[in-house]
């Protein structure tokens, strides 16, 4: 019993990542309709910055990281997205892809293949013991930042005019339009909390395995199942779904070592996938059009 | 429903004025392509092999992509089952290369058909998504099968044999005497002409404009009587057949596989290929597989001339010739799409047009 419960909590730890992972690709997708696969860099650029600035000052390594992502995330949107705009989706997927592909190697270029040391900061490596159970504090701050993040990003969607234009967008281009709602600002906007959500995504993500290396775009695109779970244009199903596949994940890995040689839990998200794209296509919180016209 | 907001048809049928001069064209880069090899150096001889592989692989994307209008992320994938055909027949089984060859293009074509229950049914995002999964799950496969992969340490293949002839053994042929290298590049290029041969009569035959139509609106195509499902299931198989006999030439060149080259990295390259070469261009697909493979030798040229590129691969960062290879590769990709969506197959066109510009001042 002590096991499960220490695992579902690892599991919802790992989960509240993959939730601003995939958050991060929901709420770009809903503004401009791009599928970012770009963004799994983005997250692992942020943890290399603060990976490296962190011997200056963790929240100085948080503040420039966040500048940098800000700055690409927009700088993406404006030179390379905002031209391929009402190209087919293929051709936006594949543009994403080439920057992917450019990131991944500026930054071997610029840090080199191998691990480098953890984004923990003052998360800690400490464990919080109750009864047969540890908890590392490093997965507590991750749980709680990122409920305190959710609710924020709730306030804002809900709460203010400019999450109202971003829903507005979201939910019919040409009416949001019609309102006098500034389509490149929305976009902007979305791009610009990407990055942001990036940021922290990539910091937990370097604290939680303990380091920052080149697979972390690997474990980043893990969101992908998450998303088509939950539906890919649905940021409470980007959430559950989030959660749901970091509890597969690591309860898997704890439970069927016996099984398939070890590795299986690394299946078991796409076995997920797989089987609510049977019942379910448009996911479990999605709307059934999320096509690009 | 206006029709200006349906893509332009890429495949421009051509006039006979325009045909001449594009068959000539065509003819000249064959014969290049055939002359090249004989005298270029070993290091380049490599590249026109992997390139000729990987330009198999390239035109079943390109059937798929291109015509079919289907996006695949586990196209590597389907390499890699034509490549394990071929290994677990060729050095297992210890038979010939007419078995291997033909049953590894077969064996992934199956395969490949196992996506169809999805892909019928689904869409554009949803289903790169789905063949990212069959690319997920084989690399799992690839990683805990150790009988036929070998595991994480991979294995040998088979060894290519023709007539009895090992293919790594140099062989006089007139006043030449032909490399190892040379003699795979002349067989991966036969195969290459004839699945170049078969994808041109493809897309002008009934399935042909079938995945056109499908590409174009699928919906319309159901319409008008195109059996959809039946269709994009074809597009699949065949897609994965391509690379299925991709992969059984690509591990015989190798003499090895390792599960970890079947990653998502190559299904990029495969897809910048016909990106860079031009979108549904047959000849675009083959030119950018040569454009995208070769640009890590030319990096290599560039770093004798540009200073501040080290040529041995380290891990502790700088600017390597591979990083800066793969790098250039997905700025290619980029500024093809936002600069020339036509790629390397419109060039021809743009040149005309310049050329004829002059004349008319002229």
């Amino acid at each position: 019993m002590d096991t499960f419960i220490q695992l579902t909590f690892q599991g919802v730890s790992l989960g509240c990542i993959y939730a601003l992972i995939g958050l991060g690709f929901v709420i770009v997708f809903k503004s401009s309709g791009v599928f970012n696969f770009a963004h799994p860099v983005f997250v692992m650029a942020s943890a290399y910055i603060v990976a490296a600035l962190s011997p200056f000052g963790f929240f100085w390594g948080i503040l420039t990281a966040a500048v940098c992502m800000v700055a690409v995330a927009i700088g993406c949107e404006l030179f390379v997205l905002r031209r391929l705009a009402g190209r087919s989706l293929y051709l936006v997927i594949m543009a994403t892809l080439g920057l992917s592909v450019m990131g991944q190697s500026a930054i071997a270029m610029i840090w080199g293949v191998e691990a480098q040391g953890s984004t923990e900061g003052p998360m800690g490596r400490g464990v919080l013991e109750i009864g047969g159970v540890s908890l590392p504090w490093a997965s507590l701050s991750i749980i709680a930042v990122s409920l305190v993040l959710l609710a924020a990003l709730w306030f804002f969607f809900q709460r203010t005019r400019m999450g109202l234009a971003l829903r507005a967008t979201a939910d019919h281009h040409e009416a949001a339009m019609a309102q006098g709602i500034s389509m490149r600002r929305v976009q902007l906007v979305s791009w610009g909390i990407a990055g942001l959500l990036a940021v922290v995504a990539g910091v937990f993500l370097g604290a939680f395995p303990r380091r920052v290396s080149p697979s972390m775009v690997d474990t980043a695109l893990g969101v992908l199942p998450a998303l088509v779970i939950g539906g890919f244009a649905s940021l409470v199903g980007a959430v559950v779904g989030g959660v749901s596949v970091g509890l597969m994940l690591v309860l898997g890995a704890g439970y069927l070592t016996s099984f398939g040689g070890g590795g299986l839990y690394v299946v078991l998200p796409y076995v997920a996938m797989l089987v609510v794209l049977a019942v379910r296509p448009s996911g479990l919180f999605g709307r059934a059009d999320v096509e690009r016209v | 429903m206006t029709t200006q907001t349906l893509p332009a048809p890429p495949v421009t049928t051509p006039t006979p004025a325009t045909r001449r001069p594009r068959r000539l064209l065509t003819g000249l880069l064959v014969v290049a392509m055939l002359v090249v090899p004989l005298v270029t150096t070993p290091q380049w001889q490599a590249i026109w092999v992997f390139s000729a592989i990987a330009a198999i692989a390239a035109i079943g994307l390109h059937v798929l992509t291109g015509l079919a209008g289907q996006v695949s992320l586990g196209h590597a994938a389907f390499v890699a089952v034509g490549g394990y055909t071929a290994i677990w027949l060729g050095e297992d089984r210890g038979l010939p290369l007419w078995v291997w060859l033909p049953a590894a293009g077969i064996a992934s074509a199956a395969v490949g058909l196992l996506v169809v229950p999805f892909a019928a049914r689904l869409r554009g995002l949803y289903l790169s998504v789905v063949t990212l999964a069959v690319l997920f799950v084989t690399d799992y496969i690839w990683n805990t099968w150790e009988g036929l992969t070998g595991g994480t340490n991979g294995r040998s293949a088979q060894t290519v044999q023709l007539f009895g002839h090992d293919l790594f053994d140099d062989v006089a042929f007139g006043p030449f005497l032909l490399s190892a290298d040379q003699q795979y590049f002349y067989l991966a290029c036969a195969v290459l002409g004839v699945g170049a041969l078969a994808a041109y009569n493809l897309a002008r035959s009934r399935p042909g404009r079938a995945f056109g139509a499908i590409r174009d609106r699928d919906l319309t195509a159901s319409v008008v009587g195109v059996p959809v499902a039946r269709m994009k299931s074809a597009a699949f198989a065949v897609s994965a057949g391509y690379a299925g006999v991709a992969g059984a030439l690509l591990v015989g060149y190798q003499t090895y596989a390792v599960p970890d080259q079947w990653s998502l990295m190559l299904s990029v390259q495969y897809l910048a290929m016909i990106v860079i070469g031009g979108m549904g261009s047959l000849g675009g697909a083959i030119a950018g597989a040569f454009f995208v493979t070769a640009i890590p030798q030319l990096v290599a040229l560039l770093a004798g001339v540009l200073p501040g590129i080290s040529t041995t691969p380290t891990t502790g960062g700088g600017i390597t010739t591979d990083l800066l290879a793969n790098f250039l590769y997905g700025l290619a990709v980029v500024v093809v799409l936002v600069v020339e969506p036509r790629g390397l197959a419109g060039l021809p066109a743009r040149i005309g047009s310049v050329l004829r510009r002059k004349e008319a001042k002229a």
